[in-house]
């Protein structure tokens, strides 16, 4: 990456907050994010379960249902501001400007349209290509994504299509448009690991030769590992670490990073697995002292009343624990 | 140290299903003459990508399915699948999704009790005091009994399903991606169950799993399966060291590392597994095999034993150290 590209911000989160509401109650998914998404970039979000980072993901689009949904914060594409936006707004960037692809290819395929048709339907609604002109293109997105037989995978309809195509397809529908952004939550999570080794190849790839940026969500930190620049941590709907991913990899700076990677089978010589004790916080009532200090070996007196916050403890490196520093990888 | 009896023997165990469209009945060969052997107290793992077989074979070990030919050995008597009650009681089975293994309007406890009534475990006055008791030994508090599986958490409804499977007091515990729905750190701790569980009952395992890194974990001995049959068998640490079958190399290749300074191998296996209806002439990896020649083509390699009291099924196995990464 240039110094030119480095400094160039797409996307830019601030103090984002999700809570979902229904039934007289409510949950906050997320409680505060801050990121930016620098151009040519990609940026991994991990973290388990409930953790709010494929509710992240969606709000920058505005995905979720808007009468149950409350979001508070700002997330600025290209300085226009996206949450709260118009829903024609939201249309013209969806699609064309910033582009998503999911877990499950399957359930995000029209079952009873063609190839062909779903790549065209993006194209009809974003460009001004006339119907040939749109088929030329979809058969030069497949032949983009590596699907094999281009000409005849057009004509075919997803359930004659094996998990790792349906997901070559959705790719291709994502980048009909050359979106500047691409959003991938858990794109290979449903897929075997030769596939998802693939899809991984891919996606690295055409970000190259397409000057994407990127955001993929994951609970697999092997697949944050091998594909991400930086990554954020997420924990109770908060980012608990923020640094590139290499750093935080070798030396987490929160103890629940370092529980997580303690926790991977692989880790441990012995018959027992480091485990984190206890559960994840419940979302409905968010307290503003740490999150996980109930599971944290680390925590002192001091962490009960300490109101928390994201601290910078190195350039471009933040973690939400007052201990960072005594924070190491081998219990 | 002698060779114990195994407790469990498969014996070149087939399952063919046929398939009917309109115009034409095709077979699929979902399990192909598979044998294998666990003994008491061991931990063995079958891994391979979807479809391979390895949850059939998992299937028929517990009598939930039949086989087409072969036997299954259980402790020197050939299992009994047309007397499920006894086969219950020596093996059981755990699966991915604890939600739908629970019957939602039963709490836990009742989960468990029904069990012990039905297989008439203990007089119906203990039974209360051993749910209590099996709640216990998977880590869970007696005030979690009456709940329903909504109301417990995805790692305690998985240690409810597993107490649930103790009941009985069974041998040998089937584990058909008992963690795989789990996030890292509750299957951390449900694996250290089943590792505890193994210490105090002396219970035997067989760990299905598409995930290499937990079946490396939890394996003394490793079957890789690739559409039906095994194509590479082994101690564990010998497989991961050094995979003798191209198909085993890729898939150890494709995982990725959360080592930062291991790139992942980006050529490992291109492909996508083939149909089973139709499957590819000779090997069936063939299709997908960087070392494939003509003879791969045309003759299905025989499994074969190799010095690390393993064995193999590639025509190129003996070729050395295998590498796919070199030019």
């Amino acid at each position: 990456m240039s110094a030119d590209q480095a400094s160039s911000v797409v996307l830019e989160v601030d103090d984002l907050h999700v809570e979902f509401v229904g039934g007289g109650r409510s949950v906050k998914a997320v409680n505060g994010v801050t990121f930016t998404l620098n151009a040519g970039e990609t940026l991994g979000i991990v973290g388990e379960s409930g953790s709010g980072k494929s509710a992240v993901l969606r709000s920058l689009i505005g995905l979720h249902t808007p009468s149950s949904t409350n979001y508070r914060g700002s997330v600025r594409y290209s300085g226009e501001e996206l949450l709260g936006a118009r829903d024609g707004a939201l249309r013209r960037v969806r699609g064309a400007e910033i582009a998503m692809i999911f877990q499950d290819p399957m359930s995000y395929l029209n079952p009873v349209l063609t190839v062909s048709e779903q790549i065209g339907e993006t194209l009809r609604r974003h460009t001004r290509l006339g119907r040939q002109e749109r088929a030329a293109r979809a058969l030069e997105l497949l032949r983009l994504v590596g699907i094999s037989a281009p000409e005849h995978r057009l004509r075919q309809y997803p359930h004659q299509l094996s998990g790792g195509m349906r997901q070559r397809v959705i790719i291709a529908i994502a980048l009909a448009c050359e979106p500047r952004v691409l959003l991938a939550d858990e794109p290979t999570t449903a897929l075997d690991v030769t596939i998802q080794n693939q899809i991984l190849t891919l996606l690295a790839d055409l970000r190259q030769r397409l000057g994407m940026s990127m955001v993929l969500v994951s609970h697999d930190l092997g697949v944050i590992a091998q594909t991400c620049d930086r990554v954020l941590v997420m924990y109770g709907g908060q980012v608990v670490e923020l640094a590139r991913v290499a750093d935080v990899l070798r030396l987490p700076r929160h103890p629940y990073t370092a529980g997580l990677l303690r926790c991977l089978p692989g880790s441990a010589s012995g018959r027992f697995l480091h485990a984190i004790p206890g559960l994840p916080p419940r979302l409905m009532d968010v307290p503003v002292t740490c999150t996980f200090r109930p599971r944290c070996e680390l925590a002192t007196a001091e962490c009960e009343s300490w109101t928390t916050s994201l601290l910078e403890i190195d350039a471009g490196r933040a973690s939400r624990c007052l201990r960072h520093e005594v924070v190491q990888i081998d219990g | 140290m002698a060779e114990p009896a195994p407790l469990l023997e498969v014996d070149g165990v087939s399952r063919h299903y046929s398939v009917r469209s309109r115009r034409r009945r095709d077979l699929v060969r979902a399990v192909e003459d598979v044998s294998m052997s666990v003994s008491r107290g061991e931990t063995v793992g079958l891994v391979g990508e979807s479809g391979c077989g390895k949850s059939t074979l998992g299937r028929i070990l517990v009598g939930l399915d039949r086989a087409t030919s072969g036997r299954v050995t259980f402790d020197g008597k050939p299992l009994d699948v047309s007397s499920p009650w006894a086969v219950r009681r020596q093996v059981q089975i755990v699966f991915q999704d604890p939600y739908a293994s629970l019957n939602p309007r039963l709490t836990a406890a009742a989960a468990i009790s029904e069990v012990l009534t039905v297989h008439r475990i203990c007089p119906k006055s203990e039974v209360r005091e051993r749910v209590i008791e099996l709640l216990e030994r998977v880590g869970l508090k007696e005030d979690l009994a009456d709940r329903r599986p909504h109301q417990l958490s995805g790692g305690e409804r998985q240690r409810v399903v597993v107490a649930r499977a103790l009941a009985v007091g069974p041998e040998l515990i089937v584990a058909d991606e008992a963690v795989s729905a789990l996030d890292v750190s509750i299957q951390a701790q449900i694996l250290n169950l089943f590792a505890r569980l193994q210490d105090e009952l002396g219970l035997t395992y067989v760990f299905i799993s598409h995930d290499l890194s937990v079946i490396r974990h939890v394996s003394q001995r490793l079957f890789v399966m690739y559409l039906g049959r095994i194509v590479e068998s082994g101690p564990t640490d010998e497989l991961f060291s050094k995979p003798r079958h191209p198909y085993t190399r890729g898939l150890l290749d494709a995982v990725p590392s959360v080592d930062p300074d291991e790139r992942r191998d980006e050529r490992s296996i291109v492909g996508d597994v083939p149909n089973p209806i139709d499957p590819p002439s000779g090997c069936a990896f063939h299709p997908r095999c960087p070392l494939a020649t003509d003879l791969c083509a045309s003759e299905a390699p025989a499994l074969r034993d190799t010095v690390a009291g393993g064995a193999v099924a590639c025509h190129h196995a003996d070729l050395g150290a295998l590498s796919l990464t070199e030019p």
